[in-house]
């Protein structure tokens, strides 16, 4: 699992500022966890992440550009 | 704009954020600005469609990371301190209308996973001390947008009522090497006449120190301080344990009633919090279908709440309510 304290908008393992230790449970193929989260920039600086579900029944939108995918493997 | 100004008298920081006097105060439907943005439209804060739930950051923050410089000085007694953290919008769907309560256990499912990954990634950042996942539900609460949404702060302190269970959770647990909650929960099973609703994972309970009449606390069996740390099977029974209260709730006074939802998680400031159980709280402020309970002078003026309820009797009556049992939510 990655654990980059210098991406602000990557998950890690918290916290961060001290020693405690509490890795996340493992997404499971299928389950809540399974997702991807497509970060963008605004205008003014302030990122939004969509949260999408293999199996989500949501319209299906090309991705714009300068886009970033994060996949559970990355969690 | 924004900053932190310490209380010398309470020892607690305050907020202020003149800015959010200007914030989208009850849009018309058309203008919501959580609805994705419609070809043509105007430009919201969804710019697409295609998602499960999306989380922004709050164009009118509290809280933000490189904040301003305070407007003000301060003085060794009274500091003031730039307003740092995140607030961040966590919106549950794309379709305006409903709440939370109408969302399928799926959803809801989902949710919990996203709450976990905002608490993954903003409890890492360095200046993040708590992450406090909540939502607001109803005009009566002070809700200034209807589409469902919830909000997520990250603070980079421990807020007073945070840090109150902290350190008494850290006490108990050296007093006596258990965890507060996990004694609670085993005390409260014992007698019964508080609990609302039980999964295998998780029990609801009006708690035997209620403050407001029809308060819950959603409390997972297993001793765990934050959502990530939940199985599987463990987010889908909060799910299933949240969804029930909230059709409880609706049941309560046959109509949609509005409550704060506070989750609470352990610290990320590194400090000494084994002790610490990670837990959700409900407050309605229905006190009846038709009356409010205010916080009034002894609570607002001297931090002593008064309960016109006893929570045996508004446990049996949520207990009543369908769904009598969360196996029964089926969707």
């Amino acid at each position: 699992m990655a654990h980059r304290k210098d991406d602000r908008d990557q998950p890690a393992t918290p916290p961060a500022r001290g020693g405690e230790t509490a890795a996340p449970a493992a997404p499971t193929p299928g389950g809540p966890r399974d997702f991807t989260a497509e970060v963008e920039r605004r205008a003014d600086g302030r990122y939004i992440l969509y949260y999408a579900w293999p199996t989500a029944d949501a319209v299906s939108v090309p991705a714009p550009r300068r886009t970033r995918r994060t996949r559970p493997a990355d969690r | 704009m924004s900053e932190r100004r310490w209380n010398p008298i309470l020892g607690e920081w305050v907020i202020t954020a003149t800015h959010r006097q200007d914030r989208t105060f009850l849009p018309p439907r058309d203008f919501c600005p959580l609805c994705p943005t419609k070809p043509g439209g105007a430009p919201t804060e969804i710019a697409r469609a295609g998602f499960d739930i999306a989380v922004f950051e709050n164009r009118f923050p509290s809280l933000r990371r490189d904040p301003p410089a305070p407007a003000v000085a301060g003085t060794e007694l009274m500091p003031v301190a730039p307003a740092d953290g995140a607030c961040e919008v966590v919106v549950y769907t794309p379709v305006h209308d409903g709440t939370l309560t109408d969302q399928p256990l799926e959803r809801v499912e989902r949710l919990i996973a996203v709450w976990a990954h905002r608490t993954l990634v903003l409890g890492a950042r360095p200046e993040v001390a708590a992450v406090f996942c909540f939502e607001n539900k109803g005009e009566v609460i002070g809700v200034t947008l209807h589409h469902p949404h919830g909000q997520i702060y990250g603070y980079s302190w421990l807020p007073s009522v945070l840090e109150r269970e902290a350190d008494t959770a850290r006490a108990h647990n050296h007093r006596t090497g258990g965890c507060v909650w996990c004694d609670l929960l085993g005390e409260e099973i014992a007698d019964g006449r508080r609990i609302v609703a039980t999964t295998e994972d998780w029990v609801a309970v009006v708690p035997f120190f209620a403050r407001w009449p029809y308060e819950v606390h959603l409390i997972p069996r297993r001793h765990v301080g934050w959502l990530h740390e939940l199985t599987d099977a463990e987010i889908a029974g909060m799910a299933r344990i949240l969804r029930t209260q909230l059709l409880k709730y609706d049941a309560l006074f046959d109509g949609s009633l509005p409550y704060i939802m506070a989750v609470h998680q352990r610290p990320t400031d590194g400090g000494d919090h084994d002790g610490y159980h990670l837990h959700v709280e409900f407050y309605p402020p229905n006190r009846t279908a038709t009356k409010l309970k205010f916080l009034a002078g002894s609570e607002t003026g001297a931090g002593a709440f008064i309960n016109d309820t006893y929570a045996e009797e508004t446990a049996a009556r949520l207990r009543e309510l369908a769904p009598h049992d969360p196996s029964d939510v089926i969707s």
